[in-house]
């Protein structure tokens, strides 16, 4: 028995040795390589679900605020407020019907809607171009017409935190937060007011940002007016005896106020349909390899600007 | 023996312990990989749902909103409930200004006798499966009816709940509603017998030209009573005045004047514009509901803005409009008639008024040529009330501005 034990006891032969170790290897190697692999691609999953999150959250904001572009409350709880009287001197003026094209929150070259090519050059791309760079307002405090003009801009309902924006600054998008309008700074700049990142800068950086007023619309509703105003020789000027409503719509062309711009001041009224379509490029810092190209989303504003030109 | 066979072949196993341990714990460390990467997608895929459920309560109120603006443009019925229901009909809720009301909706598709919307619920429940409930209050002043409306859209699964928040404003046909019975650019000829009253104002004919009111003993106007117990609050108001006689064939009171010339230099399209608020053309295009080369086809309509071409020359007798529902008939061209025409609301002739017959009118009459009754009977009896209710069919419009999600 003894003998037997310490006879066994003898180890192993080089041949068995190196079988073992080979099939220990492979065995381990084989499970290394899995275990690699599932390390790789839940880093990899995570890296890309934590950009995607963000970068639809980003775009959500967008959407969301740009779609509110020039809300205005109408009749504040605490008293009567008339926009085309934005110093509020005449509080018995109770007006119904709030003369869109007066609305405080959509006065273009200062809060209407704008897009700019991006903050440092800072032009107006006008109503159908793009650039990386929105501003707009809204009453987001539905307006406290006692709260008194606490900014100064002639306008009681219409606060400094009350002017947004979006821009690509480098690699952040930012969101912005106020105009010091009482200190100078306009509010159609994108350079001015205080602004803040959106994006976590030490992860993720925006390679694009673009907002493209291309699909907007615009109607001149003072059409038919009965003036070739686009020289198509329709209306035929003076209009013949016995015209019929069929020949007025062939002037329905110049319905677009686009194409057929209204002269200044010839008083007719446009109604503008302000269509943005945002687009969206971002990365990971520590690994650019992941990334999202042209995240687009299309918005449109549901407050028309309405003007008198 | 055995014992020892035992430990000899456990001692032979324990050569490989080493691989199976390494491979254990990179297994178990595996597992606990892919589990916190399953939790973080699990999660992601709920933002995701949440997403969607919100836009999808979103796009049900927006779908509210927009069902409640076409049925506003499609006239509404209300219920003695304090309920609003679209219907086909061209009447307008009474507006109830502190009352809140919530809109019912057709939501089986069955239409009643008539082939009307037969409103059944106050949720409408769209495609997808989410809902939504809209509410409304109403308000009229300044002469304009305005609703605000407030649309709750729920998803399928009701964890999401979005509320969207517009004003329509409906604008009037008839912006700048005439204070006088009988209006006139070009002047007044009386031929037959003619009754003016105004039992809410002291002036009944107001013209552009001279006035000759004839020579019929019938021929008188009335202005208010100033000594009606309600004097003057029943000035334009719920209770019409009592009348007094002004005018007759022999004396021609204040309550008549003629040969204005801020009427008589006014263009035939600048009259029309005066009270329309826009360019006939523009007008006919734009807010005309029924165009029409045959008049007396439309007797018996009411709630509706009525263009006719040409001159009329309409027999029999036929009534356009009513107290509750009344017209505004445009003529574009002279307006002659026999028998007897009863209107409610604005009768404006772009043309003159030439042939007999006997033309009833109650509201208000507005010619651009020379009004010339013929050897007929014009009378008209002045009432706000019924020209105010021409409002009631004006163009909804979405107030730009009022749009908010928040």
């Amino acid at each position: 028995m003894l003998s037997t034990r310490r006879f066994n006891q003898h180890g192993v032969t080089l041949i068995e040795l190196m079988v073992g170790l080979t099939v220990g290897l492979i065995v381990v190697g084989g499970v290394l390589s899995v275990y690699l692999t599932t390390v790789k691609t839940s880093g990899d999953t995570l890296k890309a679900s934590r950009l995607n999150q963000e970068v639809s959250a980003i775009m959500n904001i967008m959407v969301n605020d740009i779609r509110r572009a020039g809300y205005a409350n109408a009749e504040p709880s605490t008293g009567d407020y008339d926009w085309d009287d934005p110093a509020g001197t005449d509080v018995d003026d109770l007006d119904n019907f709030q003369e869109p094209s007066t609305n405080p929150f959509n006065q273009l070259g200062f809060s209407a809607l704008e897009v700019h090519d991006n903050m440092t050059s800072d032009l107006d791309v006008g109503s159908q171009g793009s650039g990386s760079c929105i501003l707009y307002a809204y009453d987001a405090s539905v307006g406290d017409a006692n709260a008194g003009d606490s900014n100064g801009d002639g306008v009681r309902i219409r606060e400094d935190n009350e002017y947004f924006g979006f821009r690509l600054n480098g690699t952040q998008l930012q969101i912005r937060q106020s105009v010091d309008i009482a200190g100078g700074e306009a509010p159609n700049s994108c350079g001015s007011g205080s602004w803040a990142t959106l994006n976590d800068e030490r992860s993720i950086e925006i390679t694009a940002l673009n907002f493209d007023l291309g699909d907007s619309s615009c109607i001149n509703t003072s059409e038919p007016d009965e003036v070739d105003n686009d020289s198509d020789g329709y209306p035929p000027v003076p209009l013949p005896a016995g015209m019929t409503t069929g020949d007025i719509l062939k002037e329905m062309d110049e319905v677009d106020c686009y194409t057929t711009v209204p002269g200044v001041g010839s008083g007719v009224n446009t109604v503008e349909r302000r269509d943005v379509r945002i687009t969206l490029s971002a990365r990971l810092v520590d690994d650019t390899e992941v990334q999202i190209k042209n995240m687009e989303q299309r918005v449109s504003v549901r407050n028309d600007l309405v003007r008198v030109r | 023996m055995t014992m020892n066979k035992m430990t000899h072949s456990s001692l032979q196993r324990q050569r490989g312990v080493a691989s199976l341990l390494i491979s254990l714990i990179l297994l178990v460390v595996i597992t606990f990989v892919t589990l916190y990467t399953s939790r973080s997608v699990l999660m992601e895929q709920k933002i995701s749902t949440n997403e969607y459920r919100g836009r999808m309560a979103f796009e049900a109120a927006e779908a509210g909103i927009e069902a409640s603006v076409s049925a506003i443009g499609g006239g509404w019925a209300m219920a003695a409930d304090d309920t609003v229901i679209p219907a086909d009909d061209d009447s307008y809720p009474d507006c109830l200004p502190t009352a809140s009301y919530n809109v019912i909706f057709d939501t089986d598709g069955v239409l009643d006798a008539d082939g009307n919307l037969n409103p059944d619920a106050n949720t409408l429940t769209l495609a997808n499966g989410s809902s939504v409930t809209v509410t409304m209050t109403c308000d009229v002043n300044e002469d304009l009816i305005r609703y605000d409306i407030t649309s709750v859209g729920v998803s399928d699964d009701v964890t999401s709940r979005r509320t969207i928040e517009q004003t329509l404003v409906i604008i009037p046909p008839l912006p700048n509603v005439p204070d006088n019975p009988l209006l006139t650019r070009g002047g007044v000829v009386i031929g037959g017998s003619a009754t003016v009253s105004n039992p809410e104002g002291h002036s009944t004919i107001w013209s552009g030209g001279d006035v000759n009111v004839g020579s019929n003993n019938a021929t008188s106007t009335a202005i208010a009573d100033p000594t009606d117990a309600n004097y003057p609050d029943c000035l334009g108001g719920s209770v019409q005045c009592g009348t007094v006689p002004s005018s007759t064939k022999e004396v021609t009171g204040l309550d008549i004047i003629e040969s204005d010339t801020s009427l008589a230099n006014l263009s035939s399209d600048e009259f029309f514009y005066n009270f329309f608020g826009e360019e006939p053309a523009a007008y006919k295009d734009s807010r005309v509901t029924v165009e029409t080369n045959d008049m007396a086809s439309q007797d018996g309509v009411g709630g509706e803005i009525i263009w006719v071409n040409g001159d009329v020359n309409i027999a029999g007798n036929n009534t356009f409009g009513s107290l509750d529902k009344p017209v505004i008939i445009i003529v574009d061209g002279d307006f002659s008639g026999t028998g007897n025409n009863n209107f409610f609301g604005l009768l404006f002739i772009r043309g003159s008024i030439t042939g007999s017959g006997g033309v009833d009118v109650v509201g208000s009459a507005v010619v651009n040529g020379v009004n010339s009754d013929g050897g007929g009977s014009l009378d008209v009896v002045y009432n706000s009330r019924v020209l105010k209710s021409t409002y009631a069919f004006g163009r909804p419009a979405a107030g730009s501005g009022s749009w908010r999600d928040f």
